[in-house]
């Protein structure tokens, strides 16, 4: 069980001044991440929309485990989904988690951690290309606890995410 | 209890441990099995499978997506709009990516691995990949490049619908047929979880079963245990002993209803009280006290376990009574206890004391009745021995007819009186035990007709016939007691002829069967008279002691009433009995029955001699150390025409009979240097010419221990002094058969005159004047000082010496005196010693002047 929450203290920090304002800085090169429904902030007419650059700005988790569909172990970086439901402002209900496929799980606030899952955007210190399951990943620390290695885990670890829709 | 375990406890406890065996070894194997249920569903759940299938089918869908969205594009072709067609490459590069991910997946993820193995799935999944690989320089490529390439593509990849067709079908496939083989494996892991738990239940069931059976065991042994319990109360409540149950320090528990009457103490009062406070008395509580704490050491224990003991208890209110007690200790749940049971036997103990009193009484009653008759017989018959002796003395004098019939009378009286004095004396020996039976061969037949010759002429003096005969085939001859049957028929004859007047006493013999345990013949001596008979009522009383029919017929018949009682004594002592059949005014049959066992002829007997009247001169040896009597006895035996030799001590005694064969020895008993029965037993052990002789005791002393004593030396028979003639004569005759038929031999010359006569005036005077000076001397010994502090076996000696030449002399009186101060040095009576010797030497003072010394 390796996890390291790489929390870095100052881009936390940095991201305080525009979380603070009403609305959600818009993103300034390709969107990788569109989160609409039930949400409080947004950046757009209706969705909370994200670029690889305002991900990585948000405090980062990382951890060190081996998955099903990989060989060996990997180190995965990402944004804890729970941070990322706090930055759009939603605390209740039911994520929509869809893929560039239309691929679509459900996962509910509920059971939502502070550390886990996370929505991964690196593996092994790289970026995840479409074909590497990227770019954003989402991910659970299955080594370190056998409640992550059930079936209903391994569903909502999606890959390919480019979707979430917060539902009541 | 401790050392022996019943069996179905020992049995129960192997059940115990083979079932707690069983259960473990089941039960471990359920919870392993259960473990491996768990990890088989956990593994399911776990499931790294994901949704495989979901994945496979989904290559097919994706696989679809990419084509369709090349031959969207290529279906469209060039004429669309730039956007649209921007839209569509990058829809291509976006399904191309996916599918690629897929493919990916599949050659990479774990999930597949088992699958990537079989070459049904490796081949197709080997073709998508290396045709993927081969697209990505395209894709990657700019837009131009791909849209030319898309045609290409297109072709390559729709070749591929098999292999993708077969990849998926060839995985689902699989894994239908690996979950199929894990469902088999989780069932058949629960169906072996299932028999597990089944055997598990069934060894339950049959705990159950046990454990029902064991309580119901147990159920019934506490009920029969509770039923004990009340049978032992029930026991308790009614026992007639009292029942006291302690703890180990002494604390009541428990106090039955017999207890409670014994003591008057309810057992309520009492529980919980200390037994020792309540039933000890004082005087035995330290004893009490002493052996609790004993007990409580666990040392030696003087009553508990030890059986019945008697002991003194206390009521209630005090009063102290016997007990018979008996402790056992036992263990209960709460530790030892001390079971009493006490039995109050104060009634009994006073029972038993009043009889061993009355016993006492009548014991000291019976001796002192013993010992009067012995004493007064022998205190009686040695003056009537003066008074015959002197008779037959007088008779030899110068008298007129009167005074010879006087004389006859008084003998004729004198002879009865002795009689009687002598069966008195009789009964007093058979009393004291000390009648000793010899066996020797007797002709019965002489025996019978001495009596009846011996008793004709008292039978006729009444008028009465006497006769006697054999019926059946006689057998004379047998061995017995001789003088105890002579005894016997003369009490049975006599007191026939003296209950018969003018009528028959006849006497018969006859054998009537025999002794069942010695097998001896049973003789039966009837005597049949035809008298007065005895009454029904009386016939049993005829053979006690003093018993006489009719005081009336007593004054008749003169007698003592003891002649039937010696000889029933004797009949018994022979171990026979005697008994009588009569009828009032018809006669009695009065009969003996012994056991007598049959004998070869004896030698020439006494009673064939005499009835010959053979008249036989004896060598005889006499030993008597007092110069005085050793005179009158020769005299008196060379008078009746036998030769003696003198011998005045033991030892010189048993030379002379070492020298040559005697008839017969007469041993006096008290002498110096050798006592008469030393030299009686020196001679018998000595091997010597005489040792077989008869050897007669001559003593003063009559009693039955000493004559018992004279047998036990090897003494043949016995005389009484002082010496008569007819003593002598009886006792030469019974024990050497010879017979003297001088019946006028002179009598005993006890008087002065006659010894003066017989020995001379020289001789006489001498004796008489050592006499007077011997007597003189012990005068002078008697004085109190002298016989305080001097040697008083010596005096006693001398006192028995001198008594017998006082009675010489005639002198009874000073004699009877003389032997008293013996008894009383040898009984070391001193207080009645000094009185005797004042009195010895009063007499002899009187007694000297008498005496026709030549001074």
């Amino acid at each position: 069980m390796r996890i390291l929450p790489g929390i870095l203290a100052g881009l936390v920090l940095a991201l305080a001044a525009p979380a603070s304002a009403e609305q959600l800085a818009d993103p300034q090169s390709d969107v990788v991440l569109t989160v609409s429904g039930d949400i409080g902030l947004l950046n757009d007419d209706g969705t909370a929309r994200f670029d690889l650059q305002m991900l990585a700005e948000m405090p980062a988790v990382s951890y060190t485990t081996s998955t099903i569909w990989t060989e060996g172990e990997k180190t995965f970086v990402g944004v804890p989904l729970a941070d990322l439901l706090d930055v759009v402002d939603a605390s209740d209900g039911t994520v929509l988690a869809t893929a560039i496929n239309d691929y679509t799980v459900e996962i509910p606030v509920a059971s939502v951690t502070a550390t886990a899952p996370i929505v991964a955007y690196q593996m092994d210190g790289r970026e995840m290309s479409r074909r590497q399951k990227g770019p954003l990943w989402i991910v659970y620390p299955y080594d370190s606890d056998p409640e992550f290695r059930t079936e209903v885990i391994y569903s909502r670890s999606i890959w390919q995410l480019d979707r979430l829709e917060v539902v009541q | 209890m401790k050392q022996s375990e019943p069996e179905y406890l020992r049995q129960s406890r192997w059940a115990i441990w083979l079932i707690g065996f069983g259960f473990f070894v089941i039960l471990t194997a359920t919870v392993l099995l259960g473990r491996q249920v768990v990890e088989d569903l956990e593994q399911q759940r776990s499931a790294s499978s994901d949704n495989v299938q979901w994945t496979l089918t989904q290559v097919e869908v994706e696989y679809l997506s990419f084509l369709n969205a090349l031959e969207h594009h290529g279906h469209d072709g060039p004429d669309e709009a730039a956007d649209q067609e921007e839209f569509d490459l990058s829809e291509i590069r976006r399904q191309f990516d996916v599918f690629y991910s897929r493919v990916d997946t599949l050659e990479h993820s774990r999930l597949f691995s088992a699958l990537r193995e079989t070459p049904e799935f490796a081949k197709p999944l080997a073709a998508l990949s290396s045709l993927l690989d081969a697209t990505v320089p395209a894709i990657d490529g700019d837009d131009a490049a791909l849209e030319r390439s898309i045609g290409d593509i297109w072709l390559d990849a729709s070749t591929l619908r098999d292999d993708v067709r077969r990849l998926s079908v060839s995985g689902l496939d699989f894994f239908a047929r690996q979950s199929d083989a894990r469902r088999a494996d989780t069932a058949a892991t629960l169906a072996r979880l299932a028999a597990f738990s089944a055997a598990l239940l069934l060894a339950l069931a049959g705990v159950s079963v046990y454990l029902f059976f064991t309580n119901r065991m147990i159920r019934r042994s506490s009920a029969r245990l509770a039923q004990a319990n009340a049978r032992m109360n029930t026991v308790l409540s009614t026992s007639l002993d009292g029942v006291i149950v302690s703890d180990a320090e002494g604390k009541v528990i428990q106090f039955n209803p017999a207890a409670e009457a014994i003591f008057g103490y309810t057992e309520a009062d009492v529980r919980g009280r200390s037994v020792g406070e309540l039933v000890v008395p004082p005087h035995l509580r330290d004893a009490h006290d002493e052996g609790m704490e004993r007990m409580q050491r666990g040392g030696d224990r003087h009553v508990v376990g030890k059986g019945r003991v008697q002991l003194e208890a206390m009521r209630a209110d005090g009063a102290v009574f016997p007990v018979e007690l008996a402790l056992q200790s036992a263990t209960d749940e709460s530790g030892e206890i001390v079971i009493g049971f006490l039995r109050d036997i104060s009634r009994r103990v006073a029972n038993e004391q009043e009889l061993i009193s009355a016993r006492d009484r009548a014991l000291a009653g019976q001796k002192a009745k013993d010992d009067f008759l012995t004493v007064m017989s022998h205190e009686i018959r040695t003056p009537l021995n003066g008074i015959i002796g002197n008779l037959s003395l007088l008779g030899d004098t110068r008298l007129s007819a009167d005074q010879k019939q006087f004389i006859r009378n008084m003998e004729i009286s004198g002879e009865v009186l002795l009689s009687h004095v002598n069966s008195v004396l009789d009964i007093a020996r058979y009393e004291a035990g000390k009648m000793t039976v010899t066996r020797e061969p007797v002709d019965l037949g002489a025996l019978v007709q001495e009596i009846v010759d011996s008793q004709s002429g008292s039978a006729a003096e009444r008028g009465n016939v006497i006769e006697w005969q054999w019926l059946g085939t006689p057998v004379p001859w047998v061995r017995t007691d001789g003088p105890k049957i002579r005894r016997i028929l003369l009490n049975l004859v006599g007191n026939a002829i003296k209950f018969t007047k003018d009528g028959r006493v006849s006497v018969e013999v006859e054998i009537d069967g025999e002794d069942d345990q010695t097998g001896a013949p049973f003789y039966e001596f009837r005597v049949i008279d035809t008298g007065v008979g005895i009454a029904q009522e009386d016939a049993g009383k005829v053979f006690e002691d003093f018993h006489t029919t009719d005081p009336s017929l007593g004054r008749v018949a003169d007698g003592t009433g003891l002649g039937l009682g010696i000889a029933r004594r004797l009949a018994r002592a022979l171990g026979g009995t005697v008994g009588v059949e009569s009828e009032p005014g018809e006669g009695s049959v009065f009969w003996v029955r012994l056991p007598l066992p049959a004998s070869d002829p004896g030698l020439a007997s006494a009673s064939e001699q005499s009835a010959a009247g053979a008249q036989k001169a004896l060598d005889l040896l006499v030993v008597e150390d007092n110069e005085i009597n050793l005179l009158v006895i020769r005299k008196m035996l060379e008078k009746e025409g036998h030769r003696v030799t003198t011998a005045t001590d033991g030892r010189s005694g048993v030379d002379a009979a070492g020298t040559r064969r005697f008839d017969a020895i007469l041993m006096d008993i008290s002498m110096p240097v050798m006592d008469g029965l030393t030299a009686t037993r020196h001679i018998r052990s000595g091997g010597g010419p005489s040792a077989d002789v008869p050897i007669i005791a001559v003593s003063a002393n009559v009693l039955a221990d000493a004559v018992e004593k004279f047998h036990q030396a090897g003494m043949t028979s016995f005389v009484g002094k002082p010496i008569t003639v007819p003593a002598l004569r009886d006792a030469l005759q019974s024990v050497t058969g010879a017979f003297s038929g001088t019946d006028s031999a002179g009598p005993v010359p006890t008087s002065l005159d006659d010894m003066r006569e017989d020995l001379g005036d020289a001789a006489f005077e001498r004796l008489l004047k050592r006499f007077c000076e011997e007597m003189d001397a012990l005068a002078v010994q008697l004085r109190t000082a002298a016989w305080q502090h001097g040697d008083q076996s010596a005096l006693k000696m001398e006192c028995h010496r001198i008594a017998g030449s006082a009675a010489l002399f005639g002198l009874s009186e000073l004699r009877t005196v003389l032997i008293d101060v013996e008894n009383a040095i040898e009984a070391a009576e001193n207080d009645r010693l000094e009185v005797l010797a004042h009195r010895t030497k009063r007499l002899w003072a009187t007694s000297r002047r008498r005496l026709p010394l030549a001074v």
